[in-house]
């Protein structure tokens, strides 16, 4: 935990205090959270293709860091409109790239619990319920085409690794045997 | 107050101090300095007039802020890239042709745009379409000084401004992330407005590359991207102009883009903006806080449908 989310985390913050070149700090620490979630979901999605060539690294530890990034990423947007509720509820009916964040955000909960033991041993099916991360990227590709004005560049890099990790698990070419 | 933010009296006199020996030099050499101007234009110090009327006496932006935090797309689509690929817009032998429905068709260099016309700071208010907002010192003169030189025939009902076109160097025109060049278009009451001015600089400066170089649009009432940056040609005409971000996304950005807290944008609120080097947001004004000098220009519109 020490290495995979605290220390990012740390070089994160320090990062954004001590560099006077970046301008609109609050925006930057926001977009930055979000990219690290999604960076940290591909890599828990990538592990166990990894896994089976040579790597042993347990996954675990990179879905909940992606839980605490994206719950920092939430928490940081709640801050950026000054706990306002009414700014925060209307975004949550009116705005498209809000209600897919909250959609994304929503379905991390229930794999964040079952990757602890004792929901574990209470829901017997919990790797099959680990499939929703399919649909949390879905929603965090959501997320970043509502927000886009003109250049598609970073959605369409992103939507790229997703279609490659789903045609390598569909297609099973390295042999996996989840 | 935020440290990033400095009273504009700090900045210049930081400035006057970090050029002591420039400014020295240069009265010494009063003689020569028109003739040396000519020759390295770039650190040129505008001889310009301080505007009472218009200007607002909120605190300025850094100058780093204002030029280190930009959207200027032929340079990049992020925030730092038009600071980091300034010098790929080459700015030298630039003209603006200024044609249409006019009597005096002209083609002004750049030269021209500081010599010919009365400069003057013009502290405005700008507001990006993407809530967050800035105060920046201009040096520029009203649009009406083109407007009296080109003397528009009765067609004329709008202008059509037009940016630089170099895909070869420039590494945002490389793909098609707008249609480029990029266009901007104001009707011709509104380009009257005395808000509405063109700027060769800020700080006393010529403008760096990255906020428009040579010659810039800046009017402070609609969303900044109305605002064309190292435009190349002005045309009078009949019918409303395309503009780029128009063409990009027709329900998004219309043709007028008055900042307006109470029409949000499709995807996002447009009701309270971040201030660079603030931290809590704050409300956004009707207009842009211009309301006292532009809400005329729209009267009896429905501005929730022409946004």
């Amino acid at each position: 935990m020490l290495n995979i989310f605290l220390l990012p985390l740390a070089i994160l913050i320090s990062y954004i205090f001590l560099n006077d070149e970046i301008i609109n700090k609050t925006s930057y620490v926001i977009t930055s959270t979000g990219y690290i979630a999604l960076v940290y979901l591909i890599i828990t999605l990538s592990l166990p293709l990894l896994n089976t060539i040579s790597l042993k690294i347990k996954t675990r530890l990179f879905g909940i860091s992606a839980f605490y990034f994206s719950m920092i990423h939430f928490i940081l947007y709640v801050i950026d409109n000054s706990y306002d509720l009414t700014l925060i509820i209307e975004d949550a009916l009116f705005r498209n790239y809000i209600i897919v964040g909250y959609l994304a955000l929503l379905l991390l909960i229930p794999m964040y619990l079952t990757s602890f033991k004792y929901f574990k041993d209470k829901i017997k099916e919990w790797k099959k319920l680990h499939k929703i991360i399919y649909a949390v990227y879905f929603f965090i590709l959501a997320h970043i085409y509502f927000i886009i004005k003109a250049d598609y560049y970073y959605l369409i890099l992103f939507s790229s690794i997703f279609l490659v990790i789903i045609i390598i698990k569909r297609y099973n070419i390295y042999k996996l045997n989840e | 107050m935020s440290k990033y933010c400095l009273k504009e009296n700090h900045i210049t006199d930081e400035k006057l101090f970090s050029q002591r020996r420039a400014i020295i030099k240069s009265s010494l050499a009063f003689s020569l300095l028109t003739f040396s101007n000519l020759l390295f234009s770039n650190d040129k110090k505008l001889i310009f007039s301080k505007d009472m009327k218009y200007s607002t006496n909120e605190e300025t932006n850094t100058f780093k802020q204002i030029t280190s935090y930009n959207n200027f797309y032929e340079l990049g689509s992020g925030k730092r890239d038009p600071m980091m690929n300034a010098e790929k817009l080459n700015t030298d032998d630039w003209t603006v042709s200024i044609d249409g429905e006019v009597k005096n068709k002209v083609t002004l260099n750049k030269d021209d745009f500081i010599n010919k016309f009365p400069l003057e700071e013009r502290i405005y208010r700008l507001r990006c379409v993407e809530a967050w907002s800035m105060v920046v010192p201009w040096i520029g003169f009203e649009l009406n000084h083109i407007i009296k030189l080109a003397e528009p025939t009765y067609k004329a009902k709008f202008i059509a401004f037009e940016s630089v076109y170099d895909p070869e160097n420039l590494p945002g025109q490389k793909r098609n992330i707008l249609a480029w060049p990029y266009r901007e278009g104001l009707r011709l009451d509104e380009a009257r407005n005395p808000l509405a001015i063109l700027s060769v600089g800020l700080y006393g400066r010529i403008l760096p590359n990255q906020n428009g170089s040579p010659i810039r649009l800046i009017v402070p009432w609609k969303y900044g991207f109305k605002s064309i940056k190292s435009i190349t040609k002005i045309s009078f005409v009949e019918r409303m102009p395309d503009t780029s971000w128009n063409l990009e996304a027709p329900n998004e950005y219309g043709f007028y883009s008055n900042v307006n807290p109470y029409v949000s944008h499709p995807r996002w609120s447009q009701k309270r903006e971040r201030r660079i080097g603030e931290f809590r947001k704050r409300d956004t004004l009707m207009h842009n806080g211009y309301a006292e000098y532009v809400a005329h220009l729209y009267e009896g519109m429905d501005l929730t449908k022409n946004f």
